[in-house]
Parts: structure tokens; sequence; C-alpha cells
């Protein structure tokens, strides 16, 4: 077991490299003077020189052979590659705050809408498609089946607009948007999970239902029939355990996810989560922020697949360890 | 005469497919008394599986149905009873193991979960005395350490240690009926030897009746009392195995037949059965056999040329005589005790069309013997 | 059965290739028009084609800029209902819209024709849908076949790179990708944003693709008729093309008709995140433009733009399900 985790937390090195190297290529090899798209056009030299010092883009790309010569050898890393890989980043530009800080502050406000929603949709998703593949060929299949494509077709914004305006605006069940401290943001987070459900119930729902069905047509379960066992029985004792084998791999890496939260959402409905920093950012060309976000998800992600991987030895006896 | 345990009355099976309607079974009679070995021999395809299936009701349904016939076990119509009855029937007076041992059991639950779920659900026991009972059954099965090898995954165990597993799991709740569909094909020689001997011996003890679908013909010489051959969704030939294997009369049976080798005759290469099993989407009008048949072949070369047609397989083109393609033949009882479907037998046109049964008991030696049997046999006295 | 001939058409399981010509593709045809639905579909596919290329007109540029109306003038109103529901006053003038298209769907704030601006986002859609597809399944398709065929470092590599593009959840992937691109502005001015939308999408769509297809390609490379084509001697870009690609076209069209989709739908966020087309009427532009005008009652942009979305994810769903259908092996044959 131990020797199976290391292996596969040693593999977990080079993707975070590359995770690394992708952030560091698209923001600074790839884009263009960050500094002068943050300060506009008309910025003077000066100007443009300190934003240039607070985003750390003085400083060599690769290694820092002067910082070096004048402070010994740990000056080599104070470079831009070396400060994305020890996640030295520069503060944010907007709110001049230390990205850590502004992340922390934010993760719990999109944690308070994606954890209900992640629940409910999961839990719906799960228990319609076990039902709906026992009663594959037959009506309630094929109804709940479209259904979920018809959901999978409409783009979720028009779902949350037309959501946002009808119970919101005209019917006022909701407010329409904002949020607010403690225990008040639940009149405000009703509405969000809501919609968030409703939008991405279909599509998960129909994955399940072929993973179901695919368990559903094993001999193991004819086996189980021929036993004497009720179909229903055979359902959620034989099958679900084996479906719990891809719904894990699904759930467990959805996890960081909760913390960046949904950009769409939370930008549409004023909700101060990450996600709407996110976009923030990226209106307002706040370089450190967007760069400092998809390193750290992009490395909780991987910790979540790593993760995973080690959870599957817990439901599925045949994968061999070590 | 005794009750047949289990009848089989005019049994025909439908499965919608979307190139229209197929018929897997098609009037399929059989009957199999307490403590008798039945044996349903065919190709793969030719219905045999699925006639198991639709006894335990176990076809997938949509698309599969039950269009006619009765399952009449000991005295009730099995197709008549609720789900609920049903699932009584199943595992406690029925059970039923499979070819793939691999596949059939769950993979993540140990196979002690596995074997004490039938018994809790048709014994009415707790928990602890079903571990022991299926602690018992394991045992009976010749599996070393069955303490140990309940708390054991599918997975950890060889393919004849899972079939071993699955015999015991049929036979915890002591059935009348054990529907066998395959249960040695995917093992090899000398765990198949074994698993058969086991089946033999357990047979014996518990008087219990086993239906053994295969398609190896040995493995029907030594083990069976009466033998059913099945060919494109019927059955075309039913006798005991003794008159089977001394005077077969269905051509498909002599085909099959002429299909093995034989100890101490030479032949420069065997013979095989012209042709494949035909789709059953795709049946030939007449009888289903007649595209491959090598009597109608000979007889309509004998015959004046307004009694044959001429026919065109993929790759060639011959007579058969009219009737063959135009007139699919009944199972009739051609001589006392054994049933047979082809026009071209002597006596076809005034036997009747009675319902197979055949109460008989094999010797205990093998009639017949072939070499499949002997290396079985060798291997067995071997070990 | 050794001399066993065959009478009946039986598939070869093992090289899709080979039955090409005669029936497999042409087998999976039947399969598909045999449904109404996906005959429906069909045609709703090739009506948003046809719509697209109108959208390529040069006399679109002025219809999209001219002013036809006031500022949201809505769509004519068939019938008006008032408190009684069984007292229906009847428009007479709606019928007298007929040869006014561009008042069909209503006025944009600056009175601009919402029935020209669809029309236009048809073109934009489909040239972002399909570009970025085709990308993403050439990526897909070289990096897939080559990791399956080649295996060790190569197949190594490839693992990494698509386990590394993994690591980034997809929406953060998107958005840093287009908001780097964005900074190129000359360019993207020139294109009205579309090779900003085009890159970040179709670099972020492969990895679905190549994953499926270095598995097969796994699997396919020790078949017997691969090792047959290797031992007379055909070299490996022959085998990759003629042996191995062919029986992986089933994947790559399928996953390829699904994509339209996902960047069509892909499209409308990145509008809304003010990273996608600009200057120009794109569907996710006219949702993102209704955002707030749908608080004042203009109900038609954000209609008429989802309608469209709709339709289209609809019909490509449902075609890719049966083509998925018709093209999947484990599914064909009957008995």
């Amino acid at each position: 077991m131990l020797a199976y985790i290391i292996r596969r937390t040693l593999w977990t090195i080079p993707i975070v490299l590359g995770v690394v190297l992708l952030t560091f290529t698209l923001f600074t090899l790839v884009a263009k003077d960050p500094a002068r798209m943050y300060a506009g056009r008309r910025a003077t030299p000066e100007v443009l020189e300190s934003i240039r010092h607070k985003m750390g883009l003085d400083k060599p790309i690769w290694i820092n052979v002067q910082a070096a010569h004048e402070s010994g050898f740990k000056g080599l890393f104070d470079s831009q590659f070396f400060d994305i890989l020890f996640f030295r980043f520069a503060k944010s530009m907007r709110y001049d705050e230390g990205v850590g800080t502004l992340f922390w502050r934010k993760a719990p406000v999109s944690f308070a809408i994606q954890l209900p929603v992640f629940i409910i949709e999961l839990g719906c998703q799960l228990v319609l498609a076990l039902l709906v593949a026992s009663y594959r060929g037959r009506w309630p299949d094929y109804v709940t089946t479209f259904v979920a494509v018809l959901g999978m077709s409409v783009p979720p914004l028009s779902i949350y607009l037309g959501a946002q305006w009808l119970l919101a605006a005209h019917w006022k069940i909701f407010p329409v948007a904002g949020w607010d401290v403690g225990f008040y943001a639940v009149q405000f987070a009703a509405l969000p999970i809501l919609v968030s459900v409703v939008g991405g119930i279909g599509g998960g729902t129909r994955f399940y239902r072929t993973v179901v069905l695919e368990e559903i047509n094993a001999d193991y379960v004819r086996t189980a029939r021929s036993k004497g066992v009720a179909s229903r029985e055979v359902l959620f004792t034989h099958v679900l355990r084996n479906v719990m084998i891809p719904v894990l791999t699904n759930t467990v890496t959805a996890l960081p996810l909760l913390l960046l939260g949904a950009v769409i959402l939370e930008r549409l409905f004023q909700i101060p989560g990450v996600g709407n920093l996110l976009v923030d950012s990226v209106f307002n060309n706040d370089r450190p922020v967007i760069m400092a976000t998809t390193y750290m998800l992009s490395i909780a992600y991987c910790l979540a697949l790593l993760l995973t991987d080690i959870c599957y030895t817990l439901v599925d006896p045949r994968v061999t360890l070590g | 005469m005794p009750e047949p345990l289990l009848e089989l009355r005019n049994l025909s099976v439908a499965f919608d497919t979307d190139r229209g309607q197929i018929q897997p079974v098609r009037d399929v009679s059989l009957s199999i008394f307490p403590g008798q070995t039945v044996a349903l021999v065919g190709e793969s395809g030719c219905g045999k599986s699925v006639t198991a299936m639709s006894i335990l009701r176990l076809i997938p349904s949509p698309p599969g149905k039950v269009i006619a016939g009765e399952v009449r076990f000991s005295g009730r119509d099995l197709l008549s009873l609720s789900e609920r009855e049903m699932r009584s029937v199943r595992g406690k007076d029925i059970a039923m193991i499979f070819q793939e041992p691999m596949t059939s059991l769950n993979p993540v639950y140990t196979i002690g979960d596995q074997i004490v779920e039938a018994i809790i659900l048709h014994q009415g026991v707790g928990s602890a005395k079903a571990y022991k009972i299926a602690e018992d059954s394991l045992r009976d099965v010749g599996i070393a350490d069955p303490h140990r090898r309940l708390q054991s995954y599918p997975h950890e165990m060889s393919g004849g240690m899972r079939q071993r597993v699955m015999i015991a799991m049929a036979l915890s709740c002591q059935p009348k009926l054990l529907i066998a569909d395959e249960p040695t094909t995917a093992l090899d020689v000398t765990i198949q030897a074994q698993i058969l001997e086991l089946l033999r011996k357990l047979q014996r003890e518990r008087n219990m009746a086993i239906m053994l679908i295969t398609h190896d013909l040995g493995v029907v010489a030594e083990n069976v009392d009466v033998v059913a051959v099945m060919y494109a969704s019927r059955i075309v030939e039913c006798a005991t195995v003794e008159d089977l294997f001394d005077k077969p009369q269905h051509p498909y049976t002599e085909a099959l037949f002429r299909s093995i080798p034989k100890l101490g005759v030479t032949v420069d290469r065997l013979d095989t059965i012209r042709g494949t099993v035909p789709n059953p989407a795709r049946f030939p009008l007449g009888c289903k056999f007649h595209p491959r048949c090598p009597r109608t072949r000979q007889l309509a070369e004998q015959s004046p040329a307004d009694q044959t047609v001429q026919i065109v397989t993929s790759d060639e083109t011959f007579p058969v005589l009219k009737r063959c393609k135009g007139e699919e033949p009944l199972t009739k009882e051609i001589q006392p005790q054994h049933w047979a479907a082809c026009h071209q037998i002597s006596g076809y046109d005034s036997a009747k069309v009675t319902l197979a049964q055949l109460n008989h008991r094999r010797e205990v030696t093998p009639t017949v013997i072939d070499p499949a049997t002997q290396i079985s046999a060798a291997q067995e006295a071997g070990k | 059965m050794t001399q066993a001939t065959t009478s009946m058409p039986v598939f070869d399981s093992t090289n899709r290739a080979a039955a090409t010509t005669n029936g497999l593709w042409l087998d999976a045809w039947r399969r598909l028009k045999r449904s109404r639905v996906n005959l429906i579909c069909l045609i709703v596919v090739g009506f948003y084609l046809l719509v697209g290329l109108i959208g390529f007109l040069p006399v679109l540029e002025t219809k999209i800029t001219n002013t036809v109306g006031g500022s949201f003038d809505p769509p004519p109103k068939m019938m008006s209902i008032h408190h009684n529901p069984f007292k229906i006053e009847w428009n007479r003038k709606f019928w007298s819209y007929w040869n006014k298209p561009a008042l069909w769907f209503g006025t944009d704030i600056m009175g601009h024709s919402v029935f020209w601006q669809i029309i236009y986002g048809t073109r934009l859609a489909l040239t972002v849908g399909i570009v970025a597809s085709l990308i993403s399944m050439i990526i897909g398709t070289v990096l897939g076949t080559i990791a399956g065929y080649f295996g060790g470092w190569i197949d190594s590599l490839v693992i990494w790179l698509f386990s590394t593009f993994n690591s980034v959840p997809w929406i953060l992937l998107v958005i840093a990708i287009a908001a780097v691109l964005q900074t190129h502005d000359e360019l993207n001015r020139r294109f009205s944003g579309l090779p900003t939308v085009i890159v970040a999408l179709s670099l972020t769509s492969w990895i679905g693709l190549c994953r499926l297809i270095r598995g097969e390609v796994l699997k396919l490379r020790d078949r017997d008729f691969v090792v047959a084509a290797r031992a007379i001697g055909l070299n490996h870009m022959t085998i990759l093309v003629r042996h191995i690609v062919p029986n992986v076209a089933h994947l790559i069209i399928i996953d390829f008709s699904l994509n339209i989709v996902s960047n069509v739908q892909a499209e409308v966020v990145l509008a809304f995140l003010g990273l996608g087309i600009i200057e120009r009427p794109s569907w996710g532009r006219m949702i993102d433009d209704a955002k707030l005008d749908l608080l004042r009652g203009v109900w038609w942009q954000l209609t008429v733009a989802t309608i469209a979305i709709f339709v289209l994810s609809l019909v490509m769903n449902i075609l890719g399900d049966a083509l998925r259908d018709a093209l999947d092996p484990r599914l064909r044959g009957v008995g």
C-alpha cells in the first residue's frame, strides 16, 4: 500500500512541474507586456516601471545570476520562474493584498454555494440514474433521458438569467443578487444553488445512467438474480457498489472545483467568491491573481487526482497495491 | 409414470431487435425427472442458453419475452407466477450456474457475502448460521480451508475455484434442479473433469436433477441420461443417451458425431458441417438445416428433377429436396422413445407429434467411449 | 469447423478498416437514417450550415450595423391577451411584417436588427465550433495515435502532456489562455476576437479524444492485421494512416460532433467573461448583452439567441448519440 502511494505520489511531481511550466509559458512567454495592459496606453514610463516592479516582471525570467553574485546562492532563484514554483506571488494589483489572504477570504463563500450544489446534484443524479436504468427501454427511461438531453442543450447562462428574471425580479421570491455575512447569506444563496442544480443535473444523470447500464448487463447481476434476489435489491447492493468506482473519480476530482466556485454563477449573482474574483481579475488585467489562482487550484486538482487513486483501493478490491 | 420435475411445453421466446423480431427459442418441449441429467446440446447461438434463462424468467425484458408455451415445475406454471413468487423459486428450487466463472461473481463482494445472500433469503436463518451453512457448502465442493476462503474476493481465486464457488452458491439452498449453462467451457480440461465429477457426486447425494447445457459431446456421453439436440432454436432430436449415440436419426446429429475424432479409426480429415449456424434474424425457410444438410443433397441427386430445387449459398449451388426447402418438419416420435424432426426419416409421415418424456437413467458405465471421455477419465484416475 | 464457409455476411470484428467499403459505414448510415428523428436532426444541421453560409455574405456586415428601428423595438405581436383570456385581440398588422425580416425578432439598444445579428452569429458560432473542434481533433488524433502506436518515451511524454493539461480545471485553463491571448490586441482586432476564442477552446478540448484514441490504439497495435502489415514491411506512416486511424475513425467522428456543441456553449461563457468575440454579434454576446436589458423587459435578444444555441445543441447531441449507437462495435450484430 505504502509503496503504491509513494509511486503514485512521485508520478505527481512531473505533473506539478508541467503545471508550473504551463502557467509560466502562458503568463510570461506568451502574454504581451502585462504591465502595459494593466497600466493602459497612456501610462508614463515611470508608472510602468513601478508596476513592473510590483508584478515582479523586472526580475530575470529563468535564473537571477546578478542576485546570486550579490547575495549568494539563494539569490539565483530570485527569478520569475522560481517565484511561481515557490508560491512567491506578487500582491494583487487591484486589492493590494497578498493573493493567499485574498483567496482564503473568498474561498469559504464559494464553498458555501458549491458544497450544497454538489451534494444535492450528486444525490439526485445517482438516484435518477439508478431508477432510470432499472426502467431501461420503457417510458420513464425515455422521458428522463430526453429531458436530460434538453437540459444539457440549454446554455446554463440562459437558465441563470431566466431564473433570475422570473423568480427574483418578477415574482420576487428571492433577492436578485448580492451577499451577506454569516447566516443571512442563506437567502442570497438559495437561488444560485437552485439554478446551479437545475442546470447541471442533466449531464450527470445521463453519464451515470450509461455507467449503471453497463453494470446492469454484467454477468454477476444475472447470477444475483438467479439466486432469487429482487431486482431493486440487486440494483442498490450489487450494482451501486460497482458504480461507486467511476462516481468516486468524479467526486474527488470535483472537490478543488468547489473552492473555485462557479465562475458565471458568482459573477451573475454578485457572490464575492473565488470565481467572481477571477473574473474581476480578468477584466482588470490583474495578472498576479489569475496566475496564482490557476497555479494553486491546478495543484490542488493534481492532489485530488492522487487522492482518487488511493480511494480506489478502498472501494475496489481488484486494485492491487504495491 | 412419475411426474416430471420440470416440463417445457411448446416454449417460444422472441426478442425485439432493431432488425425486427427474432425467435431464439421456438416450440421447445422437454422434460426432466427428479435425479435425472438432461443435456441440451447444440452449437453456440442455437438458443440453448435462452431456453435455460427463460425457465428462470431471467431473459431481459424488454426486448425479450415468452410468446407461447408453458414452463411447468412440480406442477406449477412458472410463467404465470408473480415476480415475488418467482423469486422464491430462483435459487431455492431451481439454481443456475453459468459459463463464465470469471465475471459471474460480483468483484466487489467477498464470496462469503455472496453465498450467504441466497441462504439468508431462502432459509430464514440468521447471519451467523448462514455463514456456517456457506462454509459447509464450500467444503462440500472441495474447497480447502473454507472458513478462510469465505473472506476472499473472486479475483483472488482461479477459474476452477470460482466455478466451485458458483456451484457451492447454487447448491447451498438444496435446489431440486440445477441448470448448468456450459459450466466447464471456460475451464481447462483437467479442471473440467473435476467439476463434472463433483456435479455427479453431489447429484447422487441429493437426488438433484441437472439440466446440462453444452456443446461438448464428450461431456454428454459421459454424464447424461437424456439428450436433446438443438438446432436453429428448435429441438431437432431427443432420445436417451444410448439411443442417440447408437442410432442418431437427424442428419444434424449425425454430422455432429462425424465431426468428432474416433479412437482407432484413421481418417484423412474430419468431416465438418458445411456452412455456419444461421443468424436468427435470417433463418432459411423450410427446414432450418437444409442449406447445410448432407442427407437432402444426397437424396436430391437421386430424385427426379420435379421434386428438387436448386439453392444458392455463398460458395456453391446445389439441389435439395423441394419438401425440405418448403416445409418445416415437426418434432415427432419417430420411434418409441425417440423424437426427431426430419422429413427424410422413414416413418416420419406416420409418426405422431407427442411431448418428449423420457424417465430414463443411464447405465453406470458409459456405453459409448470417445477419446474426450477417456482423456478426462485418465486424468481423474491420475489425480 | 475448419472448413466453415460463410453463407451470411460476417463482420470482421478486428479490422474495421477492411470493412469500410462494403458495409461498415454504409451499415452505420443505414442505422442512422432508419430513425425519423435522426433525419430531422440532419435536416436541421443542414439548415444551420446554410444560414451560417448566408452569414458570410459581405452584405451582412452592413446589415448588422444599420439602424432599422428605434432602441429596443419588440418583435411584432400576433395578439394581445388582456384580463379576460377569452377575449383575444388579434393584431391585424402582424402579417404585414412578412416582408420585413429585419424586424421579425425586434431590435437591440442601438436599433440594430436582432434577426440579422442571429444570422451573423450563426456564422461565428459555426466557425468557432467547427474550426476549434477540427484543431482539437487533429491534436488529439496525432498525439493519441503516435503515443499508443510507438509507446515508450513518446507515450510517457504524451501522457505527461495530457495529464498536465488535465490538471488545470477546464474553466481556469480557458480563462487563462483567453486572458493571455487577449493581450495580442492587433491580431484580435483584425479578426474580431476569433483567434483568442478558437485557440483557447481547441487547446482545452483535445485531451479527452487523445486519451481515448491512445487507449484504443494500444489495443489495436498488437492485433493480427497490424502485425501482418508490419511483417510485410510497410513503414510506420503507412500503417498508421491506412490501418490504425481508420479503425479509430468512429471515435474521432463522435468526439468531433459532440465537441462542436461544447465549443458553441463555451463561447457563451467566454463572451460573458468579456473574453470572447469583439465588435461582432455572437450568440454569446447577445445573451451577455441581454443580462441587464432583461430587467427592463427586453426578452427577445436572450430568447432568440438561447433558442438558436438550444436547437443546435439538441440536434447535435441527438446525432452524437445516434452516431455512437450506429458506429459502436459493441452494439452491432444481432442475436
